[in-house]
């Protein structure tokens, strides 16, 4: 999704991803499985109950670590902020209109980051634990194709949607792409859903 | 006024108390010698030697000057008074004085000439600061709202005001200066600053506004005139999680500076229930030449021709339109579109529900016409004549309109045939009742014709509030 395309859309339904289905938007991951599984399809039927409550730990793992970082990181750190990060949600919008809401959205996520208490940490400190949560995902991947057997689950889109995020954004430094591609059995998962999902249709 | 002489004689009471006149006396006829004086006062050249102001506090001198110097031109006392009263009256509409007295003397010191006179204003002003506050609850919404008030802040009739409304759903609030010409009252500079928010349920959307503005009112002969520069931030959202795709998509953040050029000429001899007389009003709205993402030419126009016929009813006839012509390719904002529809405008028909629109939520179009004709006549019977009575009129409608958009690449002969398909019309009779000199209720029984898919109408009982009406 182009960069402002996202801007606009998540003025749209209020958070990225959504989906429009008829006349219903609906929006976030959580809200999206569920609608698709009121509709009857779910990509995590075939797990037993002990594997979807680990699914489940392991998707709350990657929301407040990877989510957190990556907000942390774009918004936080001065320098990715004022080159990449705000420059691109401002760019839909015209002068001075721009400037107030980049701004306004700097000092949200700068409040957020407080009150969870990453708001004291350094830039080192987020990356070890982007490390440290990429490792725990790279020990449940193993050699496996999929992280729960050989179907891909929710946590199979949350996962890559996060990596390929963090290995295909520009920052200032490449330092967190860097960290990521170290664990080369999640680089691999990525190419392989990238492969498998989006090429086809592009090529 | 003469005295009262006895044309014929009355029977005096001869057996009451003695009066001691007899009717000779009565007879007298005293008019030569009243005539006389009333010549002397009437005719007699004067001379204004001195204009005094009293009371002043913080209100400058150089301000006033303007106002009253007319009184020196009279030339005889009828004149004076004349000049003095039309004088009262422009200080008064200053608004810097609660009060506004006339004295006129003789002139008296050492220059005095004998037909001199001194005209004295003694002026009460109004105090520094005032200040107001109301709970208003309506909507399924309460709020409270405070007001305060500066005026004549720097004593040439500047005003300050700033509004505040805290509600339970919205806040809004509002900073506004106003700046006379000294000399010249109808020139005059407002700057506002605001923040308001609105919601419109026949959309499916709220609006927050928050902007600034600096308009410049000015006269040229007969018609008044306005030059308005906007710049606003304008934030669109859904009001329901059922809004259609349409108005969902118009969500979002937009900036809209504008340039606007209002022109207006009212004949009428009032603004409520005129009897004669014409409104012509004309604007244009050019955005996006001075920055923001809006960028489109608006113009609008509105029309009232007022005649009273036979026993006091008067017929009205009032004609609206206006165009949207987007600029640079992009698509018109929902804002910025017009609306059609509702007791104000075309009657019978929902508020604003007429036009284009998508899954009951009404997007508004670029262009649109709307006429109406009406015959007012008093209450029958007209009950509390002179008083009460006079607030009310009954009235017999005929509405018509259209809303659309436009097809900018054809001609204007195609775009007037899209005007003229499909019209709405609706036609009916009520009541009317005024309030102050500004807004009007209204409880009518209306019939809506030529109804299009896709409409709302509210067809019987309508009722009606507002400042603006077809």
């Amino acid at each position: 999704m182009s960069l402002a395309a996202e801007a606009f859309v998540s003025q749209m339904a209020g958070k990225i991803p959504f989906i429009h289905v008829g006349n219903q938007v609906v929006s976030e991951l959580g809200p999206i499985v569920q609608f698709t599984k009121a509709k009857g399809h779910s990509l995590s039927d075939s797990l037993d109950d002990v594997q979807r409550a680990e699914m489940k730990a392991y998707m709350e793992l990657v929301n407040n670590m990877l989510l957190t970082a990556e907000l942390y990181i774009q918004w936080c750190d001065d320098a990715t902020a004022a080159e990449i990060t705000r420059p691109r949600y401002s760019s839909p919008y015209s002068w001075p209109l721009c400037l107030v809401l980049a701004y306004q959205k700097q000092w949200e996520v700068r409040k957020k980051m407080n009150a969870i208490g990453w708001g004291g940490k350094s830039l080192e400190q987020v990356y070890e634990d982007v490390s440290q949560c990429c490792q725990a995902l790279s020990q449940r991947l193993g050699t496996q194709p999929y992280f729960f057997n050989k179907q891909p689950t929710e946590l199979d889109a949350l996962v890559f949607g996060h990596l390929f995020t963090i290995l295909t954004t520009r920052l200032t430094s490449t330092e967190l792409a860097e960290r990521v591609k170290s664990y080369s059995n999640l680089l691999s998962f990525c190419r392989r859903i990238e492969q498998t999902y989006f090429e086809d249709k592009s090529s | 006024m003469g005295t009262v002489h006895a044309k014929s004689l009355d029977p005096l009471p001869m057996h009451g108390r003695d009066v001691g006149l007899t009717p000779d006396d009565l007879m007298e006829p005293p008019e030569p010698e009243q005539e006389a004086k009333q010549e002397i006062l009437e005719n007699k050249d004067v001379v204004v030697q001195h204009v005094n102001v009293q009371g002043l506090g913080r209100t400058k001198e150089d301000l006033l000057g303007y106002e009253i110097s007319d009184v020196f031109q009279a030339k005889n006392l009828i004149d004076v008074m004349k000049r003095a009263h039309v004088a009262r009256q422009k200080l008064l509409r200053l608004g810097v004085f609660k009060d506004v007295e006339v004295l006129i003397d003789t002139s008296e010191g050492a220059d005095a000439l004998p037909n001199g006179l001194d005209v004295t204003f003694e002026v009460t002003e109004i105090k520094r600061i005032t200040g107001s506050y109301n709970t208003m609850v309506g909507n399924n919404e309460g709020s409270m709202v405070l007001g305060l008030k500066l005026p004549n802040m720097f004593g040439r009739a500047e005003k300050l005001t700033f509004q505040f409304s805290y509600g339970t759903k919205e806040t809004s609030y509002g900073l506004s200066f106003f700046k006379p010409q000294p000399g010249f009252f109808e020139r005059n500079l407002t700057l506002n600053a605001y923040k308001v928010t609105g919601q419109f349920p026949w959309s499916s959307l709220k609006e927050t506004d928050r902007g600034i503005a600096a308009e410049l009112n000015f006269p040229v002969g007969w018609s008044s005139h306005s030059l308005k520069w906007e710049g606003v931030w304008r934030e669109l959202g859904c009001l329901a999680r059922s809004a259609s795709f349409a108005v969902r998509e118009e969500s979002g953040h937009s900036l809209k500076s504008a340039l606007s050029h209002t022109m207006s000429i009212d004949s009428r001899n009032s603004a409520i229930f005129p009897s004669r007389g014409a409104l012509l009003r004309v604007n244009q709205e050019l955005a996006g030449y001075t920055g923001g993402d809006a960028s489109f030419l608006k113009e609008d126009f509105e029309l009232q021709l007022n005649r009273q016929l036979f026993w006091d009813s008067v017929l009205s006839a009032s004609f609206w339109g206006g165009m949207l012509y987007p600029l640079g390719g992009q698509r018109s904002c929902i804002a910025d579109r017009f609306y059609l529809g509702g007791p104000t405008s075309v009657r019978g028909f929902g508020m604003y529900s007429i036009g284009p629109q998508s899954e009951g939520d009404y997007l508004g179009g670029e262009a649109y016409w709307a006429a109406g004709l009406h015959l007012y006549t008093p209450l029958p019977f007209r009950p509390g004549r002179g008083g009460f009575g006079d607030l009310f009129r009954t009235h017999f409608f005929l509405n018509a309109g259209n809303l659309c958009n436009l097809n900018y690449g054809e001609g204007p002969r195609a775009h007037l045939q899209k005007l003229a398909e499909c019209i709405r019309w609706s036609y009916g009779a009520g009541i009317v009742l005024r309030l102050g000199n500004i807004a009007r209720l209204e409880l009518n029984y209306c019939v809506p014709m030529g109804v299009q898919s896709g409409d709302r109408i509210c067809d019987g009982v309508q009722f009606g509030a507002g400042i603006r009406f077809l």
